[in-house]
């Protein structure tokens, strides 16, 4: 190949990478106007050809939001030499004994998100699975067999992607074409393969770490994941160089980690003067980002009361107990009265990324099992109410600022007012936000208080903004804290808006 | 027949929106030639269609085109494209490659993203296109060539102003 050309190719590679990570909407099928068309050979044709227009009105809203990067792109995407289907995840010579097909919790990757949990069946042996390393390795065997079938809305199998080296005959089941070994709370994890990772790009790359950290840690005990190829000390994944063992959170896309410990908690100084007022869990909403829990004041007698005083923190937690949560997020009333808060223990199973699950005494304390340290933040929408919240798309999640609505990609109208809400802990309760063009060009601005401020507990918002009519096309939404010393922005979030 | 493309669709959708995109810049004309080539290939039939992704290719972006004829409208979307920051890539040089891709010729937009999106050889581009398969190369490398011209210039600018 002359130098010319070799540097064409360099070029077209760029060139492809740079689309590969264009955000798009993936309709999904049943919104599509095949599965809506009159079929010639499918029994198909439920839906409406005014159905599929409208998805495609709603794709624009959605934008980056709802999007599906990486999603079943075959080896010919990336290069035409590139190998093809995944061998199964059982080793067709595999001894007759004991082939299990067991469900196993693992991890899809999301543009823009965090990785999303699912259970899916592994194919290995009662042997295999009986230790930490044989159980990370057929967690691995079995994303790699999946494909991209049947996976959470939204997401993609980024280790589909990932050749697999023929199986030799020594070759165990579970664990074929990586091996791993666990130091303390690190499960080094090495890969064999010869034909490289198979990804391309950078979404598609980070789209694979974090799914593989997850995926990896989710074995109870192991914190941390160690990346590696055969015979090298590190990984090299497109252009991510992976070469020390990686948490949840150092992959998980938010800005910063949620306070962990109780010094870094928050305590409210509630009602105390009636005795005996404990709360009870009166929702719960988890949508596979963003949890929250409402908890409501009760008195003795069952009645609605304030709230008493009361702490949150997080905690790492002990994951090898049957709940297997990474993380503790407290939430302790004080029991006023003397006397033992007595309640029911109670466990509450969701096993939505992040919320695993919340268990209680039934009375005063509440504990939100979680999957990882993702920011969090308390508020209370009344006396008798807490919010504790926990996660958020984390473009629109910064240390002081969490915004709710509008969403990353959202469509608002040029000249229309658009609804702002979400939750700030910032001084004085003064929350500033712009509108910028394509060209970074302030095209509106201005602030509201939020319903508390220069306080351990967050305020919240729900406010109207005026966007600037004749000003359309991709614009930013940013929200943030106007430093009281210098006047710098602080703790902004940028929530790109598709105007029209 | 329906899992058949239910799998054909989830498997080639987001690809060819990509493509489309990064062909006609305007995302809605994208998506709508992307389920307009969809319907075709449903029309036609999977088994009578040889090569499913670059047939896509092909028939969406003459649908793009189509569509851009009749409404030429500007869109900033390149300007701003991938704003996201994923923390490990410099989101400069594929903004500015992007635009500059927007700047080529319809054919030469297509038949880039053909060979080097869609990985097409020469021969597959020629037949599909319906262009001389020894014109392949060398339009190939003229649109390459204008591309590190238009994205050099983007530079250039950029670091003047600041």
């Amino acid at each position: 190949m002359t130098d010319e050309r070799r540097d064409d190719e360099t070029i077209g590679r760029a060139l492809s990478r740079a689309i590969e990570t264009i955000d798009v909407n993936q309709t999904p099928y049943e919104r599509s106007r095949i599965a809506a068309a009159p079929a010639r050979r499918s029994i198909f044709g439920l839906w409406q050809i005014a159905t599929a227009a409208a998805a495609i009105v709603l794709a624009l809203a959605i934008g980056s939001w709802l999007t599906r990067p990486t999603d079943g792109q075959p080896g010919v995407a990336a290069s035409p030499t590139a190998p093809t289907s995944p061998i199964p995840s059982v080793a067709p010579t595999a001894s007759p004994v004991q082939a299990l097909s067991v469900p196993i919790w693992v991890y899809f990757a999301r543009d823009g998100l965090p990785p999303v949990g699912a259970s899916i069946d592994a194919h290995s042996s009662s042997a295999v699975l009986s230790s930490a390393e044989g159980r990370i390795g057929s967690r691995i065997s079995a994303l790699s067999g999946y494909g991209s079938g049947s996976i959470p809305a939204g997401a993609t199998n980024p280790m589909s992607l990932v050749a697999r080296p023929a199986p030799t005959a020594g070759s165990s089941q579970g664990s074929m074409g990586v091996s791993v070994s666990v130091q303390g709370d690190v499960a080094k994890v090495e890969f064999d393969l010869s034909p490289g990772w198979g990804v391309r790009g950078s979404a598609q790359s980070l789209a694979l770490v974090q799914q593989l950290v997850y995926t990896i840690t989710e074995e109870p005990g192991i914190r941390r994941a160690l990346i590696t190829e055969k015979g090298k000390p590190n990984a090299v994944i497109d252009q991510l160089v992976l070469d020390k063992p990686l948490s949840r959170e150092d992959v998980f896309g938010y800005s910063f980690i949620g306070a962990v410990g109780k010094a870094q908690g928050i305590s409210w100084g509630g009602d105390d003067s009636v005795a005996h007022v404990g709360a009870r869990m009166l929702a719960a909403v988890s949508d596979g980002t963003r949890a929250a829990i409402t908890l409501e004041g009760r008195g003795p007698n069952g009645a609605v009361a304030n709230l008493p005083s009361f702490d949150a923190w997080l905690e790492q937690s002990d994951d090898t107990t049957k709940i297997g949560a990474k993380y503790t997020l407290y939430v302790q009333l004080q029991w006023n009265g003397g006397g033992n808060s007595n309640g029911a223990a109670d466990v509450t199973m969701f096993e939505q990324t992040p919320l695993k699950a919340v268990t209680t005494n039934g009375n005063n304390v509440f504990r939100i099992e979680l999957d990882d340290a993702r920011p969090w933040r308390v508020y209370m929408p009344s006396q008798t109410q807490v919010v504790i919240e926990i996660g958020g798309d984390p473009r629109a999640t910064s240390d002081r600022i969490a915004v709710t609505a509008p969403k990353p990609g959202a469509i608002a109208n040029s000249g229309a007012d658009l609804t702002l809400t979400g939750a700030a802990r910032v001084f004085e309760a003064n929350v500033v936000w712009r509108v910028l063009d394509s060209t970074g060009k302030v095209v509106a601005n201005g602030h509201f208080n939020a319903s508390l401020g220069s306080s351990a507990m967050w305020g919240t918002f729900n406010t109207r903004i005026p966007m600037p009519a004749n000003v359309r096309g991709n614009l930013t939404l940013e929200v943030y804290e106007v430093s009281a010393k210098d006047g710098s922005a602080q703790g902004v979030v940028q929530i790109p808006l598709s105007v029209r | 027949m329906t899992d058949r493309w239910r799998e054909v669709y989830e498997r080639e959708y987001p690809r060819l929106v990509r493509a489309l995109l990064a062909i006609g810049r305007d995302p809605a004309a994208a998506e709508d030639a992307a389920q307009e080539a969809f319907v075709k290939a449903h029309q036609t039939g999977l088994d009578k269609i040889e090569k499913l992704p670059a047939w896509l290719l092909v028939v969406g972006s003459r649908e793009v085109f189509r569509k851009a004829k009749r409404a030429r409208r500007e869109t900033d979307l390149w300007a701003s494209l991938p704003a996201r920051d994923d923390g490990f890539d410099t989101s400069a040089d594929r903004v500015d490659l992007l635009a500059a891709l927007g700047e080529l010729p319809d054919r030469q937009r297509a038949i880039v993203v053909a060979r080097y999106y869609y990985g097409l050889s020469y021969d597959e581009i020629a037949d599909h296109f319906d262009i001389k398969s020894g014109t392949v190369g060398a339009t190939l490398h003229q649109a390459i060539e204008r591309l590190r011209q238009i994205q050099l210039a983007g530079r250039l600018a950029r670091g003047a102003m600041r």
